[in-house]
């Protein structure tokens, strides 16, 4: 889990927010499940159509969803930020936007050996970065060897010893 | 009686091979590694390693999951202790004496009681499941279709209670929020698409381990990243294994954890961690040291590490008998059973018997396992907790990739992880309790399948829901629950309360 680095400041803001979305997810929940089909022409009880069970589920989350808007309603003040400031907040999107590259554009595109290299050389190095110690060039080298073994050391693991097909 | 025994003598047989010791050694090596590891926890080791053994034999299998799980919260006391980083949540206890003592020098010692305690508490947690499973499983005979649905609401709404004491009301929109996930999908009465909107790969709903992997691996990952590194409190290790005084000191301190820890772990949804957290709060309050609490008290430490371990066998015993998970890694491990074709549930007892047993088994084998790696490895371990992120990272986030797919090779679930570890993400940051989520999208299922066939059986007739026997223990119970978290109704009750002679 995380250090407590920085202290959580109050959430208020974001349950005001986040409680009306909820409601209206719930609303939306509840109103598709309304509109699904009764299924009476299969001459079933009314109680066991599709819809049931969602739609109790859709209304209870917007009550709950109503509930939590109105004890928020008193944090309109700064809100806090939930990805982090300054430098935690460019790792944090950073490390968000390399992942979602390999998870959604290189996988199943690239062969995943080569996928997974690339992604793990470009992580390793970006961050890499961050700690201040000399020899760039070694460095380097040294991302790409680990970078290396590691893809094959997954790859061996996975398939080969445990028969798993890869992405 | 001898057909007990005798099943319990089969399931012996099983385990008594050379692949077991060797499966055992290496999946408890990898749970402490994967606990000890911040941004790695104990579900997602347990999810992953379903993944990889997937082609294994069941029991094999099992074996491995289990013992990764145990590995994996004891592990996490690791870098509780070290980092002042809990390696899983349920190590969050652990790290509020265990890093002071590490930080008096005394790391190795600190390290020693929570193997120790890790292993006796899950000690304590085999021999209730030894001794309530098979009668739990006798008694849940008697549930139909309604005592499952009340169990699942029970489940919900216990678990968004526990998980998130100072805010049920997060808790239970987790649980609802997890529910409606479930619901997703062509729904197993009538064969209708619900919410798939011609999409074809949701008509089959949202897997389970791409939910998880996403939920407490890639949002675990993003933590990570953004929260500043970890320091180590100190490379020096004293003696790590301690003496029996240290243990004898604090008897009943560990017996009352074992016994708090086990009966939260039995509680749907509710899991290691507010086992420990509960073990150390009753602890405290009993303790004559109470005063050293937080700065370095061993008693402490032992409370918290024997209550999250104890939890562990706790957890079991739904998964064994009800076929509800205790917590989360014990839904993995329900899942696994699924797909490896054991089917867990209250004809558990009459169908696989000796799969009861073997859990029992395979959870000896993994405490042995653990203290033995645990007093062993304690300075090789200290290695692999000073492993850069930026490198751990990475690769973890590889593993969550091929973790959905390795199920059904379809690169949907790798999206639906993504998805769901960018939910999860900004959830967690507004301090919603992952648990009940991960409970809700398993109790879907459940909830929805049972009250919709009882309704069938009593021809849409709800009396039955509130009269039979069960029925009425569970929704007492789950409406006493509601109002009791209402600030309002405590207030009321408090006021009459007071005015009664005392």
């Amino acid at each position: 889990m995380s250090a407590p680095d920085q202290p959580k400041p109050a959430l208020a803001r974001y349950d005001l927010i986040s409680g009306i979305v909820l409601a209206l997810f719930g609303a939306f929940i509840a109103i598709e499940s309304w509109r699904m089909p009764r299924l009476e022409e299969r001459g079933i009880d009314p109680w066991t159509a599709p819809g049931t069970v969602p739609g109790v589920l859709g209304v209870a989350l917007a009550i709950l969803g109503i509930v939590l808007a109105i004890r928020g309603r008193g944090g309109l003040g700064q809100p806090a930020d939930i990805v982090g400031t300054g430098a935690g907040r460019t790792r944090f999107v950073l490390a968000l936007a390399l992942n979602l590259v390999y998870a959604l554009a290189l996988i199943g595109r690239l062969p995943f050996w080569l996928a997974t290299f690339l992604y793990l050389t470009a992580f390793m190095f970006i961050f890499g970065l961050e700690a201040n110690r000399p020899g760039a060039l070694m460095r380097g080298l040294m991302i790409v060897i680990v970078a290396g073994a590691a893809t094959a050391a997954v790859v061996y693991l996975f398939e080969t010893l445990f028969l798993v097909i890869l992405p | 009686m001898s057909t007990q025994l005798g099943h319990f003598l089969a399931a012996l047989s099983e385990f008594m091979n050379f692949m077991t010791l060797v499966n055992v050694l290496w999946a408890v090596f990898v749970g402490i590694v994967i606990g000890a590891l911040p941004g790695l926890t104990a579900t997602m080791g347990v999810a992953l390693l379903t993944t990889l053994t997937y082609t294994m034999q069941p029991n094999q299998a099992i074996l491995v999951l289990i013992c990764v799980y145990v590995g994996a919260i004891y592990g996490g006391s690791r870098s509780a202790i070290l980092l002042n980083i809990p390696g899983t949540p349920a190590n969050a206890a652990t790290a509020l004496d265990g890093f002071p003592l590490a930080q008096q020098g005394r790391a190795g010692f600190a390290m020693g009681i929570a193997t120790t305690s890790s292993a006796i508490g899950t000690l304590i947690g085999i021999l209730f499941l030894l001794l309530l499973a098979p009668p739990l499983a006798e008694f849940a005979l008697k549930f139909q279709s309604y005592e499952f649905f009340w169990l699942a609401v029970f489940g919900i709404v216990i678990a968004g209670l526990m998980c998130s004491a100072d805010d049920p009301l997060k808790g239970w929109i987790a649980g609802v929020l997890g529910l409606i996930v479930a619901m997703v999908g062509q729904e197993s009465v009538h064969a209708y698409d619900r919410f798939s909107y011609g999409v074809t790969d949701l008509t089959g709903g949202f897997n389970l381990i791409p939910v998880l992997v996403g939920v407490f691996g890639l949002a675990e990952v993003l933590t990570v990243m953004r929260d500043p590194a970890a320091v180590l409190a100190t490379t020096r290790i004293d003696r790590v294994v301690p003496s029996f005084m240290d243990l004898w000191r604090y008897r009943r301190t560990i017996v009352r954890s074992g016994l708090i820890g086990t009966g939260v772990g039995i509680i749907p949804g509710v899991g290691e961690d507010i086992g420990a957290w509960i073990s150390y709060a009753a602890a405290k309050r009993r303790s004559a040291e109470a005063g050293k609490f937080g700065k370095g008290s061993v008693e402490g430490l032992t409370a918290a590490e024997t209550g999250n371990n104890a939890a562990i066998p706790g957890a079991i015993i739904p998964v064994l008998t009800l076929a509800v998970p205790g917590s989360a890694p014990a839904a993995v491990l329900l899942a696994a059973m699924f797909i490896h074709g054991i089917r867990p549930g209250p004809l558990i007892m009459q169908e696989a018997p000796q799969f009861v047993y073997g859990t029992v088994i395979m959870l000896l084998l993994a405490t042995l396992a653990m203290a033995f790696l645990g007093l062993l490895l304690a300075r090789p371990l200290l290695y692999v907790l000073r492993v850069p992120r930026h490198i751990m990272m990475p690769i973890v986030f590889v593993l969550c990739v091929i973790g959905p797919y390795a199920i059904s090779q379809r690169l949907f679930d790798v999206w639906v992880m993504v998805a769901f570890g960018l939910i999860g993400f900004v959830l967690r940051e507004m301090k919603y309790p992952m648990a009940p989520l991960v409970l809700g999208v398993i109790l879907g299922d459940i909830l929805d399948k049972n009250l919709r066939r009882a309704l069938t059986l009593s021809d849409g007739d709800l009396t039955p829901f509130f009269t039979r026997p069960i029925s009425v223990l569970l929704w007492v119970t789950t409406l006493l629950l509601i109002l009791g978290s209402i600030p309002g109704v405590r207030r009321m009750f408090a006021r009459v309360w007071q005015r009664s002679p005392a």
